[in-house]
């Protein structure tokens, strides 16, 4: 029957035109183009086709039955022997399976250098580049072997290409032993066989400036049997510039003048400033939807126009190419799965449990509290055992007597889970294991949230089906492999969006042809975005595919001429078109404008040149440092009691020791993975309190008993503690430990033998209100009382195990600097001895006297016991100076700070402080962003 | 033009060009010229470091083509400059036309990129499975810090790999505070992957062998200290010491006795041994006198030689731990490697320089890539699909080594081509040489000159230029005077790095003798004072309203934050800075978005809470008692991403609270980088706040404002007035700290060392000529950061320092300026309101006075057109069977079932479409199609089908009417109805047709295929199809204008083979 060209004037948006042009002679009635083929570039394409057909037919007050309307790719895709054909996850696997099969030195060419880890990973990711060459060499109804075959000997990289065809008859002959076929390969079959449905009469294919080549093989068979029709979207006058498929002639179009007045280009910076521009053109109409639509060239400016636009426009962003499957939350939930049956770590048991889909379903199984109880339990238990793996944190939960507490049953929970995925095949165990976590919930097709959730759940499943029906899926080693596939599957995938009636339309390239509105604002027209510029491919370079005859870039540069020019003439009487650029990527990469903005006459291209490489306007100057708010802290009640180390806190500032004692803030720390100051003393102290409550051997005068029970019970505790199999910190940090206590153990016998036994380890303030200051209960445990048995003296010990050696009265007082006088601290603070002014930072050992004062007497020396980590300055440090005026002062200062606390009084705060945990919180000046009203407290100090 | 090319060889030139001389103008011309000659611009490369130098190059080429194109003089004039006085205005025309073309092809860019363009180029030969990423910045912190926390996890399979790693890692951390071990050592891995990278092999690493080839004067046998100790000890009761000597050695023998091998030296160690080594060599001679307890003692022979022995056997020691620690680490940077390569490098994310290790791959053999070994063909050229015939490289001060590794094989080529056409520029400071903290390596550029002259090729040219276009006679003769003077640098540095810098050195002229220009060097008390100082100066000149560009030069980041800090709240003009930002944690609204995720995520982190106390966000936390915001954060973070949800809560603040303009713009870059962090799909709040907290942009300060910024950032700009107020500092030799890596003249490593203590170091020969070379380096690389400082400025320089105190030795940038600059005798003056010393001037204190601004461009951007363009319709999108949406239970979503139930349910319409007009022997026919063509798949499809057609009521519902009727079977519709678009598809309609042929009733029929439980009653209701239905009766009313009350809407559930009428709705 023939190909017939015919031409579809741009004075008409093209969807219209094309209606126009489909309906033909139609005059009323249903408009019934049931026996037609239409062939439109795109899917979006087809909707406004089928959309125009609606509207025009509504003109006359009737209804479409349209046309079959199909992609070019869809026509050879679609077919009867579907069953054969290989989906995209079997090719996959069954090139990994070649990949891991082959002899490298085989393949010297193409495997110069064998790679680090030849692992299903590694297979994959050359399985994926494999398959990307077969699909561009399909294109052009090729495949390796014809590319190696049949060269001149001039064909440079002859040998690696016959490697490759080597690498394909291997990929083929796995594929045909299973009875499959590569679908690049059926493609190629499938335009020269493929057979027209019955019912279709006419072949129409519409506004496609660039069809595939075998798409058109496949058109020219049909045009044996039924009449095809060539719509080009340009005027008639220029159907020489097009050859009989309606692609733009090279040698025309590459050399065509493109109509352009200077004010419609608008140069910018950076992807957000091109974002901002347009919806600042946009925002200049009052219905914007209505009027103009966005194209995006580069698809960097997209995510900054779906931000733009609502906050200029007030109107929606509507991209038709939909949102990567891979982003969306199942997906998410599937990765963390997927690297847990890799490596089971216990930070990912804790990323799984943070999944809504994983805690919704603990919350729904009965013993299960609500996820916040449930988080907090779980944190609590990792910072304290810092377990490395799900193992670690069972035998630790087991050894807590937890398992059968949350955090226990938590960690069974996953277990089971991760046993059930690695017990039998993914296709079979992940439905099951979805359903079981999805159970009783349900999925509400009128929400778009769950809509997308559903239509991702899909696509896992179909190709969980995929993986089933693959005959090659015995190659993969573990469930985390086929997990790992089936997401690099999926996040080839992408889940379309519904349209919002209001949105304004933001278009890729390539749909702009089939776009109606009258303005139009192009952005992103950057060279090697638009025309899309392929360089350095790999195995295709521009100049192999240009012999190839394959898309190359002198080709697509005239189809992208062709469609500049139409885009702006077809907008020329009532309309307008826009172009927008950037100098800058969106990673600082400098960018060009399009050589389709230069396409000028030769006169003009100086002017053209410098208008296009100017200056972007300058940015505005960036708004200084400022504070939208003062930072506030929340009122509350005061100390109900105070412990004897909060008193250095509160000297040291009081406006930090309301945050930290009063507020309690304390930052969790996710990435904790050893012991921290507090708790490596607290291991030490706890070796030190078994020893002094275990009256074998606290009188030991013997160095090497001493050592042998601190080594015993620093194991036991340690191990206790933090499992079996702790992490290499931890590890090093428990032999810290051990080595200090060793350096200890010598140092305790000498201080028996000088004749100090020990009478109490840690020994607690008596609770309640038996003891208590300035009104308040005083809280305190005292490491170690000690008497001596030849003079009968009392001496109370505090174990440090600071890295560096602490001298008692450095810890507690100091004397005033140059630059300071007595007047900036309270009163209480401050004292004198023999002519020269101290003040307190600290009341720990004068509290231990005071409350132990009617066990041991007014006079009783106090003392560190220093575990540094120089072991050679181990030993007892007392506090020289133990005068009663000292003591008193100490009192006089401690009243003064229960006074204050009680008073509410935690402002101004210190100008100096050697540590500072609020900084970032104030950005290092609390003086102007705090709101100080509730921390004034009530009355002066004394 | 070939005539021409082939007369005029191109030289290859190598060009020496000192600060504001015009490099780039000089590299652009050059381009220029090849072009003139007849070369193709696709065959010329030019390669930079920074990307906004790259885009500058092509940008300057255009517009001198442009305005030459354009008019004649403008053409003279670049002929001239190209040295080709022939050439006019039509050919440059010509050329832009041409460059304009070819844009696609160009190779102007930036060294970094070409590499990663190989790269791609060869995945498989670089042992790479896919084509690589480039990980930015960003990204490669957080992607680092994966590894990092997974190194610890490694060894968790116990035996013996995990305890040597322990082993490994003890020795690594040895010295270390113990209680931040991980933290230390994540620093560490930040800091030397790089060195490992570039000595993958252990037996460099803390090998005594390789760092003493002749023996080390430490690891003699192993001498026991104490032995020694006692010796001494003897020999000093008898002899004379004061009583502070005697305490001094008692507490020496005492805590020496009590050290062990691998505790640091206590308190009481380290003076006396630290003064013993000071006299190491009259040791060695057998005369010497120590100090000690602050006196000296005349030691005799033997004692010298115990004393000797003492401090050998604790250095020893001391330096054995520091051999053990260097291979400690080693070993961990080789754990962290193996994890890092795969992890990430294995999936192709490559950071730059992955890249170069790849390409250069030390220390393993791996294909050269740029020929192929059969033909000798340039597989770079093919694959990159170029050939460049004309190498330029700019800065080329900055090129590293292994940058040059990797470019000399394609160089080589060029310099070499036997007919002398192709040709190599290079051009670069060796006086700005202030990169080689990132490897950039300045010596390479007289090595390779010297390299290539020597091997015969066409000879490489040397030119200097050192006529600066961009500052005046003030700043150029300051410039002289400073780094001209070498006597006064020899008296101060060390030798090698002056010697150094005058092989480079030219005296400076100005081009613009008469420009009008000052330098003042004043002296100023404290740091206060001179922020001061540079308000009231700039209150003074009020630079910008006079239409001239400032910048404040500073050393650090931290002074430059500081400095603005204190400008803006003090000045009355434009402050920027040229920082980095960090949208996560350098703003109130950041702080809050992080401290929001982290309490949802985290519920335990009081901070977190309390931080949302204080803020606006307290009403909304403080009405939550059950603890749904923190639950809604942590949903919607896994729904929609955590770009969304962070705009959704800045909106939230905006009607909370609201924004200032400063925290709605940092809101904007905070969502931008989480959108960046949300494209790995990762959902992890943990990560999140880690890669938030480190996240930094890149902020470029408008010219409009004062600018400040670091010297480094100041390269390569210049600015009509500069200030430089913080010069303070220390010694320029300074000893850097950290892993020392000897490298030989060649480049190649020679050893990896953590250095033990300078003493220590100062009395080992090797150790000590290793720290002179790098203290050489380390001084000549800060020459040439105050070169850079002091010719950035084209009118008028500020320099602003602490007076020196006169007991100061310090040989610092002040003692340097002032020794060179000083006369003596300072004068007093007066900078708007600050009283000020100045020490030195040079120029025209007023110069400003006659600087007026040019008037304003008006630079309104076009705005959008009033004009009003005819609105177009776009309706709603109707799809029946969405009409009343269904809930759907997780169950059946995930059930294998529901993918085949598609498939069935498409096949069972695809059956029924063939059934016309039912017949008593439809069943059978349908049952030969059967016969004909079913398969294992479709078996149950046609059993379902044959099943209907075999109930006699579904086979009358299928039957056809007594009167005219027509029959739509699979019939597609478009419909425009009440506003909205409506798509569908009838399954079976009969329309039965009056006399005319109109439609005068009609039946819809609709086949589902659910496989619902036949024991439940059938609910069309609850399924939703009514709603569907209700859509196909409307449409089918509209299409025939009956009314829709009147067409007889009927389900057929095929699987229970049950017709059901649905009734309309009212
Ligand atoms: S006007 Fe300025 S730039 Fe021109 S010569 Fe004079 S000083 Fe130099």
């Amino acid at each position: 029957m023939g190909i017939e060209r015919h031409f579809l004037s741009p004075t008409t948006p093209l969807p219209s035109a094309a209606a126009r042009f489909l309906a033909g002679e139609w005059s009323g009635g249903h408009l019934d183009l049931g026996r037609e083929l239409a062939v439109v570039p795109t899917r979006q394409a087809g909707r406004r086709l089928r959309e125009a057909l609606a509207v025009l037919a509504s003109s006359r007050n009737a209804a479409v039955f349209p046309p079959r309307v199909v992609t070019p790719e869809s026509l050879l895709t679609q077919g009867a022997e579907e069953g054969r054909i290989a989906t995209a996850m079997d090719t996959r696997l069954a090139w990994a399976e070649v990949l891991l099969g082959i002899d490298f030195e085989r393949f010297p060419h193409l495997f110069p250098s064998p790679p680090a880890r030849r692992d299903f990973n590694w297979a994959l990711g050359t399985a994926t580049e494999l398959a990307r060459v077969k699909r561009l060499l399909a294109e052009g109804g090729l495949c390796m072997r014809d590319v190696a075959g049949g060269r001149q000997s001039g064909f440079p990289e002859g040998a690696r290409w016959r490697e490759l065809a080597e690498l394909e008859r291997l990929y083929r002959e796995t594929m045909s032993r299973k009875g499959r076929s590569d679908p690049e390969e059926a493609k190629i079959e499938r335009a020269r066989r493929s057979e027209l449905p019955d019912a279709v009469e006419r072949v129409t294919l519409l506004g496609a400036p660039d069809p595939p080549p075998l798409a058109m093989v496949a058109l020219e068979r049909f045009s044996e049997r039924v009449q095809v029709r060539v719509a080009v979207y340009a005027e008639s006058g220029d159907a020489g510039n097009f050859d009989a498929w309606g692609r733009p002639l090279t040698h025309v179009w590459s050399e065509r003048v493109i109509e352009l007045t200077g004010d419609v280009f608008h140069v910018r910076s950076d992807p957000p400033d091109q974002a901002d521009r347009a919806a600042e053109l946009l925002a200049g109409f009052e219905r914007a939807e209505r009027v103009g639509a966005v194209g995006a060239a580069d698809a960097a400016v997209i995510p900054f126009l779906e931000r733009a636009l609502p906050a200029r426009c007030g109107r929606p962003a509507y991209n038709p190419d939909g949102r990567p499957a891979g982003a969306e939350e199942l997906a998410g939930t599937l990765g963390v799965l997927r690297d847990l049956m890799r490596a089971p770590e216990f930070d990912l048991c804790g990323e799984l449990l943070r999944c809504p889909v994983f805690f919704r379903h603990l919350e729904r199984r009965s013993g299960f509290p609500p996820v916040e109880r449930l988080l907090r339990e779980w944190d609590a238990f990792a910072v304290e055992c810092l377990p490395g793996d799900l193992q670690d944190a069972l035998t630790l939960a087991r050894e807590r007597g937890d398992e059968r507490m949350v955090v226990g049953r938590v960690l069974e929970a996953i277990r089971s889970l991760l046993g059930e995925l690695r017990d039998a095949p993914l296709y079979d165990t992940l439905p099951v294991v979805l359903r079981e976590i999805h159970q009783g919930s349900a999925f509400d097709e009128g929400r778009e949230a769950d809509r997308r959730y559903l239509a991702t759940a899909g696509e896992v499943m179909l190709l969980l089906e995929d993986l089933r029906d693959s005959p090659f899926a015995g190659r993969l080693t573990g469930g985390a492999d086929g997990l790992h596939l089936l997401l690099a599957l999926l996040a080839e995938r992408r889940i379309e969006e519904d349209r919002p009636s209001d949105a304004i339309d933001v278009l890729g390239w390539l749909e702009l042809l089939w776009e109606d509105a009258p303005y139009l604002v192009l952005t992103g027209m950057n060279e090697g975005v638009v025309p899309e510029t392929l360089t350095g491919d790999a195995f295709l370079p521009e100049s192999l595919r240009r012999e190839l005859g394959l898309k190359h870039n002198t080709a697509r540069f005239s189809r992208d001429a062709y469609m500049m020019e139409t885009l702006v003439r077809s907008r020329r009487d009532g309309g307008r078109t826009e172009v927008v650029f950037g100098r800058w990527s969106d990673v600082g990469e400098p960018m060009r404008p399009s050589r389709l903005l230069l396409r000028t006459r030769d006169n003009d291209l100086p002017d053209r040149v410098e208008r296009l490489f100017a200056e972007p306007p300058p940015p505005v100057i960036k708004p200084a440092w400022s504070s939208p708010w003062r930072f506030t802290p929340r009122a509350e009640e005061p100390l109900a009691g105070i412990s004897v180390t909060q008193f250095g806190r509160y000297l040291r500032c009081p406006f930090r020791f309301y945050l930290s004692d009063v507020l309690r803030m304390d930052a969790f720390d996710t990435a904790k993975a050893e012991m921290d100051d507090g708790e490596f003393g607290s291991l030490c102290h706890a070796v030190l309190e078994a020893f002094a409550n275990e009256t074998e051997v606290r009188d030991s005068r013997d160095a090497d008993e001493i050592r042998r029970f601190f080594s015993e019970t620093l194991d036991t505790l340690f191990r206790r503690r933090y499992g079996p199999n702790p992490s290499a910190p931890l590890e090093i940090q428990m032999e810290a430990a051990a080595a200090r206590l060793e350096r200890l153990a010598e140092i305790q016998a000498g201080e028996r033998r000088l004749g100090w036994r020990i009478e109490s380890g840690e020994w607690r303030f008596p609770g309640g209100d038996s003891l208590t200051l300035g009104g308040i209960p005083l809280r305190g445990v005292v490491d170690r009382i000690e008497r001596n048995e030849d003079s009968g003296a009392y001496r109370i010990v505090d174990y440090k195990t600071s890295d560096r050696n602490r001298i008692p009265e450095e810890d507690h007082i100091v004397p005033l600097k140059r630059d300071e006088s007595s007047e900036d601290f309270p009163d209480y603070a401050v004292f004198e001895r023999e002519g020269k002014a101290y003040r307190w930072i600290g009341l720990q050992l004068p509290l231990y006297r005071w409350a132990l004062r009617d066990r041991c007497g007014e006079d009783v020396a106090c003392a560190y016991f220093n575990l540094p980590r120089a072991v050679t300055e181990t030993g007892v440090y007392p506090w020289e100076d133990q005068s009663r005026e000292l003591q008193m002062a100490a009192l006089r200062c401690a009243a003064g700070v229960v006074e204050s606390i009680r008073a509410g009084r935690f402002w101004p705060p210190s100008e100096k402080v050697s540590y500072d945990a609020f900084e970032g919180l104030f950005f290092g000046d609390p003086w102007d962003l705090v709101d100080p009203r509730v921390l004034r407290g009530k009355g002066e100090p004394k | 033009m070939n005539d021409r090319q082939a007369n005029e060889t191109v030289p290859n030139e190598m060009i020496l060009a000192s600060a504001g001389s015009g490099k780039t103008y000089r590299l652009t011309s050059r381009y220029i010229r090849l072009m003139a000659l007849g070369a193709d611009p696709e065959r010329i490369i030019a390669l930079t470091f920074t990307r906004k130098a790259a885009g500058e190059f092509l940008d300057e080429i255009l517009g001198k083509l442009a305005r030459a194109a354009r008019d004649e003089n403008a053409a003279a004039d670049l002929a001239e400059a190209i040295g080709m006085p022939n050439v006019g205005r039509d050919e440059f025309l010509a050329f832009l036309s041409r460059l304009v073309e070819r844009m696609p092809q160009l190779e102007l860019g930036t060294l970094d990129g070409f590499f990663f363009r190989i790269v791609r180029g060869f995945p498989f030969e670089l042992g790479l499975s896919a084509p690589p990423e480039i990980l930015d910045e960003n990204s490669m912190r957080s992607e680092k810090r994966r590894v990092f926390r997974r190194v610890f996890r490694q060894a968790g399979q116990g035996g013996r790999a995990r305890r040597e790693f322990v082993e490994a890692f003890k020795q690594a951390t040895w010295g270390v505070q113990e209680k931040r071990l991980a933290a230390r050592l994540d620093e560490f891995i930040e800091r030397y992957h790089e060195v490992f990278l570039a000595v993958p092999d252990g037996e460099f690493w803390g090998n005594p062998r390789r760092i003493w080839p002749e023996g080390s004067v430490w690891l003699v046998d192993d001498t026991d200290p104490r032995e020694s100790l006692e010796t001494l000890d003897r020999a000093f009761s008898c002899k004379e010491l004061t009583d502070a000597q005697r305490r001094t050695w008692e507490r020496f023998v005492c805590e020496v006795g009590d050290w062990r091998p691998g505790s640091p030296w206590s308190d009481g160690m380290k003076r006396p041994l630290g003064n013993a080594l000071r006299i190491w060599s009259d040791l060695e001679t057998g005369r010497a006198k120590w100090t000690i307890g602050g006196k000296k003692l005349e030691l005799s022979g033997d004692e010298c030689l115990r004393l000797k022995r003492l401090v050998q056997a604790l250095c020893g020691a001391e330096v054995e731990k520091k051999l053990q620690v260097t291979r400690g680490l080693y070993e961990i940077l080789r754990g962290y490697e193996a994890l890092y390569a795969d992890l990430v490098r294995g999936g192709g994310r490559l950071t730059f320089s992955d890249i170069l290790v790849l390409l250069s791959a030390p220390g393993s053999e791996r294909p050269r890539l740029t020929q192929d070994a059969a033909d000798g063909r340039l597989m770079v050229n093919y694959r990159l699909d170029g050939r460049y015939d004309h190498w330029l490289l700019d800065e080329f001060q900055d090129t590293s080594y292994v940058q040059w590794r990797a470019l000399s094989d394609l160089i080589d080529e060029v310099v070499q081509d036997p007919e002398g056409r192709r040709s190599f520029f290079y051009v670069g400071d060796v006086k700005q040489a202030i990169f080689a903290w990132r490897e950039g390596d300045a010596r390479l550029f007289r090595e390779i000159h010297r390299h290539y002259n020597a091997s015969g090729g066409k000879p490489i040219q040397e030119r200097r230029m050192s006529e600066s276009w961009r500052s005046g006679p003030a700043v150029i003769d300051t410039v002289n005077r400073v780094f001209g003077n070498h006597q006064v640098m020899r008296d101060l540095f060390p030798a090698g790095a002056v010697e150094r810098w005058s092989e480079g050195w030219d005296r400076h002229r100005a081009r613009h003798q008469d420009r009008n220009d000052y330098v003042a060097f004043c002296e100023l008390e404290g740091e206060d004072g001179r922020y001061r100082a540079v308000l009231e100066l700039l209150r003074e000149i009020r630079p910008l309203e006079r239409g001239l560009s400032c910048a404040i030069l500073v050393q650090r980041n931290r002074k430059a934050a500081e400095l603005i800090q204190f400008l803006r709240r003090h000045g009355d003009f434009p402050v920027a800075a040229e920082a980095d930002m960090r949208p996560g944690i350098d703003n109130p609204l950041g702080g809050l978005l992080l401290a929001l995720f982290k309490w949802a995520a985290y519920p335990s982190d009081r901070f977190a809470r309390e931080h949302l106390m204080m803020t606006p966000l307290r009403d909304v936390l403080a009405g939550d008692r059950s603890g749904d915001v923190g639950r809604d954060v942590l949903e919607s973070v896994h729904r929609d991403g955590f770009a969304a949800v962070s705009e959704s809560w800045i909106a939230r603040m905006e009607t909370l609270g609201g924004l200032d303009a400063f925290n709605r713009e940092r809101g904007a870059f905070f969502v931008a980088a989480a959108r960046s962090f949300d494209r790995h799909g990762r959902r992890s709040v943990a990560e999140f706040v880690e890669f938030m907290s480190e996240y930094t942009v890149r902020e470029s300060a408008p010219e409009n404002a004062v600018r400040v910024m670091t010297v480094h950032k100041s390269k390569g700009l210049g600015f009509d007035v500069v200030l430089l107020p913080d010069l303070e500092g220390t010694r320029l030799d300074g000893a850097s700290r950290g892993l020392k890596v000897d490298r030989a003249p060649d480049r190649r490593v020679r050893w990896v060392l953590d250095p033990p203590a300078r003493e220590i170091r100062e009395c080992d020969p090797v150790l000590a000529r290793h720290d002179a070379e790098v203290a050489a380096d380390v001084c000549y690389e800060r020459f040439c950061q105050l070169y850079v400082a002091l010719t950035r400025a084209k009118r008028a320089m500020y320099l602003i320092a602490e007076p020196r105190k006169p007991s100061s030795k310090s040989k610092n940038f002040v003692r340097w300026l002032s020794d060179a600059l000083g006369e003596g005798n300072t004068t007093p003056d007066h900078w708007g309101e600050a009283a000020v010393n100045l020490v030195y001037s040079r120029g025209n204190a007023d110069w400003y006075r006659a600087c007026q601004a040019p008037p304003a461009e008006s630079v309104t951007a076009p705005q959008p057109e009033s004009r009003r363009f005819a609105e177009r319709v776009r309706f709603r999108r109707g799809m029946p069977s969405r009409a009343r949406p269904r809930t759907i239970p997780a169950a059946s979503l995930f059930s294998p079932e529901s993918r085949r139930g598609l498939d069935f349910g498409t096949r069972v319409h695809e059956i029924f479409a063939r059934v016309g007009w039912s017949s008593p022997g439809t069943a059978d026919e349908v049952a030969s199609w059967r016969d004909a063509e079913s398969t294992n798949e479709t078996e149950e499809a046609w059993e379902d089908v044959l099943a209907c057609l075999r109930d006699p009521a579904i086979l009358d519902a299928l039957a056809k009417p007594q009167e005219p009727a027509e029959l739509w079977r699979e019939r597609s519709f478009e419909v425009i109805l009440d506003g909205e678009w409506v798509t569908g598809t009838f399954d079976r309609v009969v329309l039965r047709l009056g006399r005319s042929g109109e439609a005068v009733g009609a039946e819809i029929l609709d086949y589902k295929t659910d496989r619902g439980d036949p024991d439940i009653p059938l609910d069309p209701e609850a399924s939703g199809y009514t709603g569907q239905l209700d859509v196909y009766r409307r449409v089918l009313a509209y299409m025939t204008g009956l009314p829709a009350r009147e067409i007889r809407c009927r389900l057929l559930f095929t699987q229970r083979r049950e017709l059901v009428d649905l009734p309309a709705e009212r």
